[in-house]
């Protein structure tokens, strides 16, 4: 029996990958310092993959007790602290200046891009044959200090 | 089909009771154990069932959170562990169904599956137990997990509990059915000894038994009880006997003092008619004839109520035995009148008689107590008759070659007896008024015996009267009537002049001077060749030394009484031995009668007799002996 259909039917994919995001920073915590000013934020960095979804999708919500903030980096020059970054599959050759620019900071690194975690990526959003799964590079994740959950892991292709 | 509870037997009775105690007793306990099981298991249910429906909401976080329904489905395998569960949903966060699960394709009822957002767990018709929880993670409600249980096992289980106590309500029944046979005889076999006693006192009449068991229970003072009243039973059964005892001895005693009596008053009287009679054959002027007439009518008068008193006396002891001979009726009815003609003398009363001309001559029947009868029944109709005429008749009613059936009644015109009275006559010691008895006299017994030899010859009694005009007894009475072949008996005709014995060789054995006189002159007149003397132990001897044809023997005698004497006659050598021998005693009872008989004596007369008795019972011995010589 099979019920993503009707998924795919009532959200539409960009709608689905945004939900993934947000739902990333349910099932992964980060380093209690980097939480101290009590705001999450999201970052999209590129043009906006989620057309303007994302930030419907978080009114009102909050990880944990935080707030929840998104916002749109155009250029890798843009990039303040995030929690989490999705960059645009377009972006993806950027990666280097975009980790320089995140820097030591602990945050988690997603996109949809083929084999993005091999090339730096911590979460890469895949398609599947009944909707979407993901990829985690564990031990680059695990490097930043961020502790990911079993439930995500189990839901999970790990990356090595 | 109703069966009286009364009558099954105590032993059944306790094994239904012990059966029906351990039934209900099994029953409510039954119920009470399965009812609560069936609570605790459904309580387990409930429980296993929210921890479930916990757990699998936990692991569903990650399956919501990111669409991953497979992974829901694998969440929901865990319920394959718990055979109970036939069905697990869980709804996403707009109520669509997200996952599924079912065991063996069971189909729920939509109402059962109907899903509830709120922490539950609801019973459906005892059948099916749903569970519900919301699947919040994150303060983000992200769906519904909804467990379905059946109650199958629940079911099973009872099921098995049945199985379970029906095996041991077998065994138990089985157990309870032999240790109540035992038990049972705990009681029973008391109450069956109880039983079984009464049935040895009652039927031994041994009321000294006692039961032996001193329990303390209910049975225990039904033995006591027992034990009591048959106590009770025995003093009073010694009351009776010693009562009946008394009784017995003292009914013995009155007859012997009637026999004594009887004897006493005869002997005297006997003499005085004999010797009146011996006068009165003698050469007399007509005065001392007359004098010597009253003298034997006083007698007779005394003779009579004797025997009355005496009548009466057998008739209430049952005593009366009716003889059977054959005798002339009209002749018996002519002796009655003149026995009592004399008595007219001084009145102007008629006697006469009025025969059925159907009569016959002769029937077979007690003549004395005929004689009885009329002769009470004539004295006392002369008795209170001054003038007119009083009737003797005989009617016949019936009559067959063997049997006469005779209506007789005797008619006066004297004073009559008033209504209220005429009942009252036939009773004891009663005349109409007590007045009568002071003009009239007697003993008032007369008409009580003539009603009981009446009534014994299994006739009826009746009176009719009018007061002054005068009474009418009538009775009835049957006889056998003799084959028209047999030959009357002359000799109970013979006249006086006619009697002879001579050659006819008698001994009479008689101690009393007067009634010795009184035999020698009836058997001389006789011309019989006779020996008179005075005791028993003569007449042996006399028997031993002469021949003799008949034996007189008076009873009661000094030296050798009669029974004595006439038993060593009958050791004797033949033909001694079978000369008859006619008892000649005052004691008049069967029991008298009997006892002579028994000593070997051939016949019985009682004192006084008529000349013509005797007469009659020496002929009738003689040819009795020859015949069966």
């Amino acid at each position: 029996m099979s019920y993503s259909s009707a998924f795919s039917q009532t959200y539409k994919d960009h709608e689905i990958k945004a939900a993934f995001i947000i739902n990333f920073g349910k099932f992964i915590e980060w380093p209690a310092s980097s939480l101290a000013d009590n705001r999450f934020v999201i970052g999209i960095l590129g043009p906006d993959y989620f057309k303007g979804t994302m930030q419907i999708m978080v009114r009102n919500k909050r990880i944990g007790s935080k707030e929840v903030f998104v916002i749109n980096f155009i250029t890798t020059d843009e990039i303040q602290k995030c929690h989490i970054l999705f960059v645009h599959p377009d972006m993806i050759s950027q990666m280097d200046e975009i980790n320089k620019k995140v820097g030591k900071f602990p945050t988690l690194i997603v996109s949809n891009y083929n084999n993005f975690c091999v090339l730096g990526g911590m979460i890469n959003l895949i398609k599947k044959p009944n909707g979407y799964g993901f990829e985690i590079n564990k031990k680059l994740a695990e490097g930043k200090g961020l502790k990911l959950s079993s439930w995500l892991l189990r839901l999970a292709r790990v990356i090595e | 089909m109703f069966v009286n509870l009364n009558d099954i037997s105590i032993k059944y009775k306790m094994m239904f009771i012990i059966l029906f105690i351990f039934i209900v007793t099994g029953i409510f306990t039954t119920a009470v154990m399965v009812t609560y099981d069936i609570h605790a298991s459904k309580q387990k249910m409930e429980v296993d069932l929210r921890f479930l429906a916990e757990t699998i909401s936990t692991n569903s976080w990650g399956a919501l959170s990111f669409f991953n329904p497979q992974d829901a489905e694998e969440s929901l395998k865990l319920l394959a562990a718990n055979t109970d569960i036939v069905e697990g949903r869980i709804y996403d966060k707009d109520l669509k169904l997200f996952a599924y699960y079912t065991r063996d394709d069971n189909k729920v009822p939509d109402q059962v599956s109907e899903m509830r957002i709120e922490r539950s767990v609801v019973n459906f018709d005892d059948e099916y137990l749903v569970a519900s929880e919301p699947i919040n993670y994150d303060n983000e409600f992200l769906g519904v997990v909804s467990i379905v249980s059946d109650m199958k096992s629940i079911d099973e289980r009872i099921n098995k509990y049945f199985e379970i106590i029906a095996i041991v309500s077998s065994l138990t029944l089985a157990f309870v059915i032999v240790l109540s046979l035992f038990m049972q005889k705990i009681i029973t076999k008391p109450i069956l000894q109880l039983a079984k006693t009464a049935t040895q006192i009652s039927k031994d009449g041994n009321y000294s038994i006692r039961i032996e068991d001193n329990r303390k229970d209910e049975v225990g003072v039904l033995v006591k009880e027992f034990n009591n009243m048959i106590s009770h039973v025995q003093i009073t059964n010694n009351h009776l006997k010693a009562s009946k005892e008394l009784a017995e001895e003292s009914m013995l005693v009155k007859e012997q003092f009637l026999a004594n009596m009887s004897h006493e008053i005869r002997t005297p009287l006997n003499g005085i008619m004999g010797l009146s009679d011996v006068l009165i054959n003698s050469k007399m002027n007509a005065e001392q004839t007359g004098y010597l007439n009253a003298i034997k009518s006083s007698s007779y008068s005394l003779l009579v109520i004797i025997n009355d008193i005496l009548d009466i006396s057998k008739l209430e002891a049952g005593k009366l035995v009716f003889e059977e001979t054959e005798f002339n009726l009209e002749k018996s009815i002519d002796s009655v009148i003149g026995i009592l003609d004399f008595k007219l003398i001084n009145k102007s009363v008629m006697l006469t008689k009025e025969l059925d001309e159907n009569l016959p001559i002769n029937v077979i029947g007690d003549s004395v107590r005929l004689n009885q009868i009329l002769l009470n029944l004539v004295g006392n109709a002369i008795k209170f008759t001054e003038q007119g005429k009083i009737t003797v008749g005989v009617v016949v009613l019936s009559k067959s070659d063997d049997k006469v059936e005779l209506e007789m009644y005797v008619e006066d015109t004297g004073i009559g007896i008033a209504d209220e009275q005429k009942q009252k006559v036939f009773e004891s010691f009663t005349q109409a008024k007590s007045s009568t008895t002071r003009k009239y006299g007697g003993t008032g017994l007369g008409l009580t015996i003539v009603k009981n030899l009446v009534e014994m010859h299994g006739g009826i009694i009746k009176l009719e009267s009018e007061e002054g005009k005068g009474s009418k007894f009538t009775f009835n009475l049957a006889y056998k009537v003799p084959e028209e072949s047999k030959v009357r008996r002359e000799v109970l005709d013979v006249a006086p002049a006619q009697r002879n014995l001579e050659n006819v060789r008698i001994l009479a054995v008689e101690d009393n001077p007067i009634n010795q006189m009184l035999v020698k002159k009836v058997l001389s007149d006789w011309k019989a060749d006779f020996e008179i003397v005075g005791d028993g132990k003569k007449a042996v001897e006399s028997m031993e030394m002469n021949d003799y044809d008949i034996v007189l023997m008076d009873i009661q005698m000094p030296i050798m009484d009669g029974y004595t004497a006439s038993t060593h006659i009958r050791k004797m050598a033949a033909p001694k031995n079978e000369v008859p021998i006619i008892a000649l005693t005052a004691h008049v009872t069967s029991t008298e009668r009997d006892k002579c008989l028994s000593f070997g004596m051939s016949d019985y007369i009682s004192k006084p007799f008529k000349p013509a008795d005797l007469y009659n019972k020496i002929v009738e011995n003689l040819d009795e002996n020859q015949k069966s010589i």
